[in-house]
């Protein structure tokens, strides 16, 4: 699947200004912000991304308390969802796998590269 | 003249001699009064209760002498220790054996002598009653047995002195201790409890007694009174903390163990309070916990913008917001370089802190050795073309550990190596057999570690030179890191170092078989 469209979720602008800027200009890529979990639910089912780039740290609603909703809403399962998250350990990896995401994109990421490494991920999670 | 020889117990019974505490002691009416009976009863000058000690006879009580000791050597009670039997000498003068003793030939000039022993319950003869007379005589057998009657009269005068002698140092030890006593029936009840309990639990003896054992203690602790009182019934020893509840509210840490004496059914109980070192492991905790939190919640405050920092640079060095050129170029790359580098001191931190406190997850394999290196040494090169790294590795060597850890590992001590060795000399690492190990050697060509720095070489933030950290663009974690790691996967790390010839790092881990070898 060649990604077309990504629905970036992070309470940070900045953060979110900058994937829009990387994710557009390098990917060339449809993107779509929201800075809630609350929110990132209601554009992914209006929008309907490729992909959701979910910050895991966020007041209120978490990434992986977002995440468990998308996968249980009809509209919004079949989403591809990978993780933005300070360093983690190998361990903590396969917990997010498990709740379903696609794969964690670690933060600081290297915004020439994101799109690629984005495509990757959503590559090795439809190989398996 | 025949000298008493020396009984065969002769230690164990002037240990139990001294434990009567009644050498050298004061004049006392009982056993004066015993003495002058007797010299009454058989009709004689001089009777004597002799102690016979190591090199002396004392007399506790005399009637008819002067002086209150003799030397063992010319004692005729010396032989009756020696014999463990009555003696009766009736005519001193016929006997081979005294003869020519000074108390004969000289004052006070004894002709007869009669003496019983002085027997203790563990069976050891502490001296006599005696009677002397300084004309011959002769003792029936009757007269014998009350001599030995008296005998047993004043041991057991002794006897009940040393009871309450020793009575009152129990009572005076179950009072001064720090420890918790307490005996207790079998149904829980506390019969007796030292002062302790009221000095530490507020509580006087009669509201310890009306509480009961299981009272005091804070609820979820009562199963372990009665594990532990079970094993004592058993006959083993009970071993358990309990909370107790004082009666200021405060809780008090009791480290308790249990003995059951069988004959009388009575639990002897001695407890150790233990609160301050508990509060005080409680409180290390606390500390830790706060410390580690504390790094989770600077490092994602610091992470956070400098993602922004990295990320906007990037962008910039990329382009993407519009072509750079010269120097503006140049300036956003310092930047940048300076981003990165932050951010991997960042995560050098929370690894310390992650491999400290125990957080770490270890994922532990079979690994050969050097294919970790290898994939290790081909992302330096990959990052920095400058860095000529050369691997020996004769045999293939496996270990059992985690191989991100390890490559975790050689990465810091290659771009440790890397960082003070000239640029162009190579870095070796060799691994190779070494005992029962496998060892991992990083070498390079750099100044060497400084002698006065050498001790310090592992500790976070350390620099050998304070202008090094610019110089050398580390934060002085790695090895630290690579000090912790190499410990949680139970291996070792040392280092040797030349000055001006350079340092060489090692890593040894314990070999285990190859899968191939296993399934042979």
């Amino acid at each position: 699947m060649r990604i077309s469209s990504v629905l970036v979720v992070d309470d940070e602008p900045d953060i979110r200004a900058l994937c829009k800027l990387s994710l557009e200009r390098v990917g060339g890529w449809l993107t779509f912000l929201a800075a809630s979990g609350q929110e990132a639910l209601e554009l992914a089912e209006a929008r309907q991304p490729d992909v959701i780039l979910l910050d895991v740290m966020m007041p209120g609603m978490d990434g992986p308390t977002t995440l468990h909703a998308l996968k249980n809403r009809g509209s919004t399962a079949g989403i591809h969802v990978v993780f933005l998250s300070a360093k983690i350990q190998k361990h903590e990896m396969q917990g997010y796998k498990d709740l379903g995401a696609a794969g964690v994109i670690t933060k600081p990421f290297n915004p020439m590269t994101l799109p690629r490494e984005l495509q990757r991920t959503i590559d090795a999670e439809l190989a398996l | 003249m025949k000298q008493p020889a020396l009984p065969e117990d002769e230690l164990q019974r002037l240990h139990a001699l001294r434990r009567y505490g009644v050498l050298d002691s004061q004049i006392e009416q009982v056993f004066d009064e015993f003495v002058v009976l007797v010299a009454k009863t058989f009709d004689v000058p001089i009777a004597l209760i002799s102690l016979v000690d190591s090199e002396r006879q004392w007399f506790k009580a005399r009637v008819g002498i002067e002086g209150s000791e003799t030397p063992r050597e010319v004692s005729f009670c010396g032989h009756v220790v020696a014999d463990r039997d009555p003696l009766i000498v009736e005519d001193t003068l016929e006997d081979v054996r005294f003869f020519d003793n000074p108390l004969v030939t000289g004052g006070p000039k004894i002709r007869f002598y009669a003496g019983a022993p002085l027997l203790t319950p563990e069976g050891y003869i502490l001296g006599t009653f005696c009677v002397v007379d300084q004309k011959p005589r002769t003792l029936r057998a009757d007269q014998l047995e009350t001599l030995q009657l008296f005998a047993r009269q004043v041991m057991r005068i002794l006897e009940l002195r040393r009871e309450a002698a020793l009575s009152a140092i129990y009572r005076r030890l179950f009072e001064t201790t720090k420890a918790f006593v307490a005996i207790v029936s079998q149904q829980g009840t506390i019969l007796e409890v030292n002062r302790v309990w009221s000095d530490r639990l507020g509580l006087s003896p009669e509201e310890n007694a009306l509480r009961g054992w299981f009272k005091l203690a804070v609820p979820e602790d009562g199963s372990k009174i009665l594990q532990a009182f079970e094993i004592a019934k058993a006959g083993g020893v009970g071993e358990f903390e309990l909370r107790m509840r004082a009666k200021a509210g405060d809780i008090c840490w009791v480290s308790w163990h249990v003995t059951e004496d069988t004959n009388e059914g009575f639990l002897y109980c001695v407890g150790h309070d233990v609160t301050a070192s508990i509060k005080a492991a409680e409180e290390a905790a606390r500390v830790a916990r706060m410390k580690s939190e504390f790094v989770s919640v600077v490092s994602h405050e610091l992470r956070t913008p400098l993602t922004a920092v990295q990320v906007a640079l990037g962008l910039l060095d990329g382009g993407v917001v519009g072509e750079l050129s010269g120097e503006p170029r140049e300036m956003v790359q310092i930047a940048l370089v300076g981003a990165k580098r932050l951010a991997r001191v960042i995560d050098d931190i929370l690894d310390l802190r992650d491999v400290e406190s125990g957080l770490l997850k270890l994922d532990l394999q079979d690994v050969e050795l050097s294919g970790v290196a290898r994939r290790a040494i081909a992302d330096l090169h990959a990052e920095d073309d400058r860095a000529r790294v050369v691997l020996e590795a004769p045999e293939p060597l496996w270990v059992r550990l985690d191989p991100e850890r390890l490559y975790q590992i050689l990465t810091n001590l290659l771009s440790n190596a890397i960082r003070f060795s000239p640029s162009g000399l190579p870095i070796g690492v060799r691994i190779e057999h070494r005992g029962p190990s496998a060892r991992v050697s990083v070498s390079d060509c750099g100044p060497g570690i400084p002698e006065a720095f050498q001790a310090r070489v592992f500790e976070p933030f350390a620099q050998a030179d304070a202008s090094d950290v610019r110089r050398k663009n580390g934060a002085g974690l790695g090895l630290s890191i690579a000090k912790a790691l190499v410990e949680r996967l139970e291996g070792k790390i040392h280092f040797s170092s030349t000055e001006n010839e350079g340092t060489t790092f090692h890593l040894e881990f314990p070999c285990v078989l190859a899968p191939s070898e296993v399934l042979q």
